[in-house]
């Protein structure tokens, strides 16, 4: 087994076209996923994070933070973090297909996690 | 996972398993309409925008917390506490655009005291159903204040007191989603300019009364067929005889019109289980079975009715509730009435021309008069040409002509009728063959929507 990370990217400006049954259905079935992965012993851990916070520092200007949250409407940025395990990148994928983020026109960005284990092989 | 052509998940979307992780239906939906009020009464009139804004991103809160940290053991109330305090927060942010007579001190003072939410709280009568319910009719005053045209009352009035969405109004009114976003802005826009106030006064009422029984309607419609998707929405059909049951046990609201638009609702609503087969396809007219009617709300709606035959009025509720008990008679196996009904709709026409209820009459006339009449009268629709993209026209020249013996000509106006619907239902229903003609013509919303007066538009025939 392997652990992925499961990065997934929303656009904050999405969310105040939606109407308040559209905003339960999808909160929803983030919470029925998470129940899924969490009863299946896939998921690791998972972070929900206030996208609309998102401060980005760049090597050019990193004493000068640029705030990306609120002023970039058509940026998208990460709203949630999941931690997976899975046997390989096609089941991680496959685990990752079901992601209500979707729902919401986010994508979702799978990078697995090298091991410490793998240093010593 | 598929969205749909909109982006947006399909409502059919499978909830999520009973459990800690359970959410009440409906909640967010619920709530909106609530704490806007709530707020509204707290900060004035004048902050209804940021009353608005508050309550979405209190939802968005929950959005993102909920999943991860559990339901709270108190939803409502910590939805209405945390927007209460991102309403605090923008008064502070914006306190210097604040009206000058609204200094940031005083409007904070008029913040009440913090309560306590949860299962420490059992007291908790934050959000009992009768002020909730006082609360909401209030809003939909307010929304319908006489600076607004009746499509911008309508819009504001949907999205704040019912807590619908853009999208969902959208179908409502058959407009696309920009221009209800953009009416909304303006809608906004002008209420902010107005000197809200909290008291309406008493020469307004009945103009927006009128204007909140139309919105009631609305409502209605678009839950009695739903423009795409499912054939009914259930819970804005509930919804909407919630909140005119409200008006009509409030002393404001109570009058003759709105215990009519209440019958109007409660008996239509008794025949949607006989309307509606087991398959979910549409049951035609004459093939319905009375025996499924819910009969409490046949007789809620006779009781609704024999109120609203007070004082000397007749508005055009009292026609369209008139029209709802012909098709649903107290005694399940009494005829219709389709000379009464006929007349109904003469009366509405009179009232006001529509091309909607013109072809709901020509079917009352198909009836009563025969086929032969109701075609001549369809030709006269025909040329005026108000309903050429309507589909439910093409399904009625369908039927008359399949009466009359004209098969071809009957295949090539099911056909259109067919291109024309955005109901899938009704699609597969007009396809299918067995477009009865009084089926086929009815759509409450369908013209009431567009000409959102609420005067002599909607075609309520089965």
């Amino acid at each position: 087994m392997a652990r992925f990370t499961l990065l997934l990217r929303g656009n904050p400006a999405d969310w105040t076209s939606l109407s308040p049954d559209d905003m339960q259905r999808i909160m929803e079935r983030y919470m029925t996923w998470d129940n899924e992965l969490r009863s299946h012993g896939i998921e690791v851990s998972s972070e929900q994070l206030d996208e609309t916070s998102s401060v980005q520092l760049t090597s050019a200007d990193h004493d000068s933070p640029v705030i990306d949250g609120p002023y970039t409407e058509t940026r998208e940025s990460i709203g949630g973090l999941y931690i997976i395990s899975a046997a390989d990148r096609d089941e991680a994928i496959q685990i990752a297909r079901d992601c209500p983020v979707f729902l919401h026109g986010g994508t979702v960005e799978i990078v697995r996690v090298v091991e410490d284990s793998e240093y010593g092989e | 996972m598929t969205r749909d052509a909109t982006g947006f998940l399909p409502d059919s979307e499978p909830p999520g398993p009973a459990s800690a992780h359970h959410v009440a239906e409906h909640l967010f939906r619920h709530e909106v309409a609530a704490i806007v009020a709530r707020l509204v009464r707290w900060l004035g009139p004048t902050q209804l925008d940021l009353a608005e804004e508050a309550v979405q991103d209190a939802l968005l809160q929950a959005m993102r917390t909920w999943p991860g940290a559990g339901v709270p053991a108190n939803p409502p109330g910590w939805l209405h506490r945390a927007a209460r305090n991102r309403a605090i927060d923008l008064i502070r942010r914006r306190a210097q655009d604040l009206p000058p007579s609204l200094a940031r001190e005083e409007m904070l003072a008029r913040v009440p005291v913090p309560r306590t939410f949860g299962p420490k709280d059992p007291a908790l009568t934050f959000d009992s159903d009768e002020t909730a319910g006082e609360d909401r009719l209030w809003i939909l005053l307010l929304c319908c204040h006489p600076a607004l045209s009746r499509p911008a009352q309508m819009a504001i009035a949907l999205r704040l007191g019912a807590g619908l969405g853009a999208r969902e109004i959208a179908r409502a009114f058959r407009e696309p989603v920009p221009t209800i976003q953009q009416r909304l802005v303006r809608a906004r826009k002008r209420l902010a300019q107005e000197r809200l106030d909290l008291h309406v006064p008493a020469d307004e009422l009945a103009a927006r009364l009128d204007a909140v029984r139309a919105v009631l309607f609305a409502l209605y419609s678009e839950g009695y067929l739903a423009t795409t998707g499912e054939l009914t929405r259930d819970d804005l059909i509930a919804e909407s005889i919630r909140l005119t049951s409200l008006l009509a046990d409030h002393p404001l609201g109570d009058t003759p019109a709105t215990h009519a638009l209440l019958a109007m609702m409660l008996l239509q609503t008794a025949r949607l289980p006989a309307r509606v087969s087991g398959t979910s396809a549409l049951v035609p007219l004459g093939e319905q079975d009375r025996s499924r009617w819910d009969f409490d709300l046949v007789r809620m709606g006779y009781v609704s009715l024999r109120r609203a035959a007070t004082g000397d009025v007749v508005s055009d509720y009292h026609l369209l509730a008139d029209i709802a008990a012909c098709h649903t008679p107290p005694d399940p196996t009494a005829p219709t009435n389709w000379a009464r009904i006929l007349q109904c709709y003469d009366a509405l026409l009179a009232r006001k021309p529509s091309a909607i209820v013109a072809l709901n009459r020509i079917v009352a006339l198909a009836e009563v008069e025969g086929t032969d009449a109701a075609l001549r009268a369809l030709e006269t629709l025909r040329r005026s040409g108000a309903l050429r993209d309507y589909h439910l026209f093409h399904a009625t020249d369908a039927e008359l002509l399949r009466r009359a013996g004209r098969h071809a000509a009957a295949a090539a106006a099911r056909g259109r009728a067919a291109d024309l619907t955005s109901n899938p239902a009704e699609r597969a229903f007009i396809t299918s063959r067995r477009a009865a003609l009084c089926q086929s013509v009815e759509e409450p919303g369908a013209g009431a929507a567009t000409e959102p007066s609420g005067a002599g538009t909607p075609s309520l025939v089965t």
